[in-house]
């Protein structure tokens, strides 16, 4: 299974499903099956933990894993898949950390940005420099309005709409009931249309206008 | 837009894939762990660095007193600042990291002085201690009257587990209050204290930091720069920079008088100070706002310079009973914003926390003695039973979630001391251990480590101060 590009396996060939609680379990005895967790499922608590904090990644998903043995045998059993713990305990480890996402988001901002000027500067068709100018406005835009969400909102929507968790996962994950993810989720969305309505499209269309004048400007 | 978590899931770019390094640091740590937990410690991988400095905790107000119902006579139990580990010390030895701590004690040195019996307050007073190494504690004596009566105190220095002590007097004048000020020792030869500082016998004249950084053979006192009438309460220190305090501000005029939370940091070792009040409107709603009633920060646990949890214990005057109510306060920036939340019906007596996500409190929940947990940073606590006893007094716990509890029982004889242990992080419990001799009337303790502690009591005769330690190395 992929989601977002990421597999939810990990390279044993096992189904995580049935045998990460068994590995678990088993590590309270034997410490050394827990690596096989780590084997499992580093690579993609650290995409994750990129994603949000890009190179700062390292210190926080070593961490997870560690944090994760030290708490083993308290993990419910009855939980076959253990992704969902271990994104929860990286949440509440970069929550804690004191690492900040906003600089990350702020950086996929002003990449949009400076695509926005690069490609828009390049084009010679009006309608793909529109085209291009929306897609990175809207990058932009996003980011801008993601950034703006309080945590508990910011992490329930990234759990959900860019890890990929299903809703269940997710509220595992952050330790909610699944009516108040839902609920969180829900308000996050809602959140974010509020943010991107008024500004996006006026932002967009101040970005589209401009480098059609520089379009028609070149032009001439 | 039509779907925001499509549209998030093309705008946030796909993560990076760990290099050879992170894999190897992930292993290399792992593998760490578990040689941890097989006590394999002196054969263990060295880890790769990940903070510079260990996890702090302290406990602001860890003083309480209970009345044994046999002699009627106060039993004052103190539980010190108890970091988990620190830094600018020695390394613990091999032998010492390895292991659960020892439930057995034993009589590591003996302190013959003066300072066991405080002339105005009629109590035996408790001398402070703070070990920021295995075989290195500061001893704090109370204050007594000298020549022309001025107060004298003196500090004792030993650096190999109690066996020897240095003497060394602080500055005529300073006074150390009954209850016992919580000295914070951040290196072996650096501490800060803060004591009330009569040059005349008379009434105190301020609040005043004593500091050292050449391991109590000299020491400076300054006033602490904090707003006029401010109560603070005992300065916890990171480095020989940066130093936390709670304390009580006078409510600005026009709230009605009273008190607040306030939350002080210095960053030049005492010299200046911020202070960040912690005004109970800060309550998450109206309503509970309504129903809590001098909700005062009195417990903080700070796992490092930028992160504490903190509980604040109120009475819900509007609730048909007094009980006591709680909230969560913490802050992830150094103290500068801090948010609260409502987390239970209950009164925790302290709070103490090892790591980022686990943290555990000895208190009250629903009319019964608990011990509260959390291991996902206060998002959600667990209460599960105490270890019991008649009387319960402080807890502290260190990584990896190593926990102390002293308590007192009645014997007939004015009190007697016992420690419960857990190294699950307040699940389970063993004990009770006692201390050898008995009964005592005072007890101070800190732990070097989760695997060293040391306890500081009193026989009901002044003139001597026992050190006890739970570790074999020491005697």
């Amino acid at each position: 299974m992929v989601r977002n590009g990421i597999s939810a396996s990990g390279g044993s060939g096992d189904t995580p499903a049935r045998c990460d609680a068994e590995e678990i379990v088993a590590s309270v005895s034997d410490p050394d099956r827990f690596g096989v967790i780590a084997e499992r499922h580093f690579a993609e608590i650290y995409r994750y933990l990129s994603r949000r904090i890009g190179a700062e990644a390292e210190d926080l998903a070593s961490e997870t894993f560690v944090v994760a043995f030290r708490r083993r045998s308290a993990y419910d059993a009855s939980r076959a898949d253990c992704r969902p713990w271990l994104y929860g305990i990286a949440t509440n480890l970069l929550r804690s950390s004191g690492r900040s996402e906003l600089r990350k988001l702020a950086a996929y901002r002003r990449e949009a940005s400076r695509m926005i000027s690069t490609k828009g500067a390049q084009a010679d068709d009006a309608a793909e420099i529109a085209d291009r100018v929306d897609a990175q406005s809207e990058v932009a835009d996003v980011a801008q309005a993601f950034s703006q969400l309080d945590d508990q909102h910011r992490d329930a929507l990234y759990l959900v709409g860019v890890a990929g968790l299903t809703y269940k996962e997710a509220a595992e994950a952050l330790g909610l009931s699944l009516g108040t993810l839902h609920s969180r989720v829900a308000r996050a969305r809602s959140a974010l249309r509020d943010l991107l309505q008024p500004s996006g499209h006026e932002e967009t269309a101040r970005s589209v206008s401009a480098i059609r004048d520089r379009g028609e400007r070149n032009e001439r | 837009m039509n779907d925001e978590l499509v549209l998030l899931g093309k705008v946030i770019p796909e993560g990076q894939e760990p290099d050879e390094t992170a894999w190897r640091r992930v292993r290399v740590e792992l593998a760490t762990a578990i040689a941890e937990e097989r006590n394999m410690a002196a054969k263990r991988v060295e880890p790769v660095p990940r903070r510079s400095r260990g996890h702090r905790r302290f406990l602001v107000r860890g003083i309480a007193a209970a009345t044994t119902s046999v002699a009627a006579a106060v039993l004052v139990l103190v539980l010190v600042v108890a970091p988990g580990s620190r830094t600018g010390n020695q390394a613990p030895s091999a032998s010492s990291r390895a292991g659960k701590p020892s439930m057995t004690w034993h009589l590591a040195g003996v302190l013959r002085s003066p300072a066991a019996f405080h002339p105005d307050a009629g109590l035996f007073e408790p001398a402070a201690i703070d070990c920021p190494a295995i075989n290195v504690c500061y001893v704090f004596m109370a204050s007594v009257v000298v020549a022309n009566r001025n107060l004298q105190s003196f500090v004792y220095v030993t650096r190999d587990g109690g066996r020897t002590w240095a003497r060394f007097p602080l500055p005529t004048g300073v006074a150390l209050n009954v209850g016992g000020e919580e000295p914070s020792c951040p290196t072996v030869d650096a501490c800060m204290v803060e004591a009330d500082y009569q040059p005349s016998f008379g009434p105190p004249t301020g609040t005043y930091l004593l500091t050292t950084t050449n391991g109590g053979k000299g020491w400076t006192v300054q006033p602490m720069s904090v707003p006029r009438d401010s109560n603070v309460s005992d300065p916890h220190c990171f480095t020989v920079e940066i130093c936390y305090a709670l304390g009580f501000v006078p409510r600005p005029k026009g709230l009605g008088g009273g008190w607040e939370t306030a939350f002080m940091r210095t960053d030049d070792w005492g010299k200046s100070w911020t202070v960040q009040r912690l005004p109970w409107t800060g309550t998450p709603s109206a309503r509970q706002a309504a129903t809590f009633y001098d909700g005062y920060v009195t417990f903080l646990s700070c796992v490092s310079e930028s992160r504490c949890l903190g509980f604040a214990n109120g009475i819900g005057v509007q609730a048909k009973t007094d009980r006591v109510v709680t909230m969560e306060w913490r802050t992830d920036d150094g103290g500068r914003t801090w948010s609260g939340k409502w987390i239970s019906e209950g009164g925790p007596d302290n709070l103490s926390c090892w790591n980022e996500l686990d943290c555990a409190a000895l208190g009250s929940l629903r009319n019964t003695t608990d011990v509260l947990t959390t291991d996902n940073d206060g998002s959600s606590w667990h209460a599960g039973p105490a270890p019991k006893s008649a009387w319960l007094s402080s807890m502290t716990c260190l990584n990896p979630g190593v926990c102390l509890v002293a308590g007192a029982v009645a014997d007939g004889n004015g009190g007697r001391v016992v420690f419960y242990m857990s190294t699950d992080g307040g699940r389970t419990w063993s004990g009770p251990a006692t201390l050898p001799e008995g009964p005592l009337v005072a007890l101070n303790i800190d732990c070097a480590t989760s695997t060293v502690c040391y306890a500081v009591a009193a026989p009901e005769a002044p003139g001597t101060t026992m050190l006890y330690s739970n570790s074999p190395g020491s005697s």
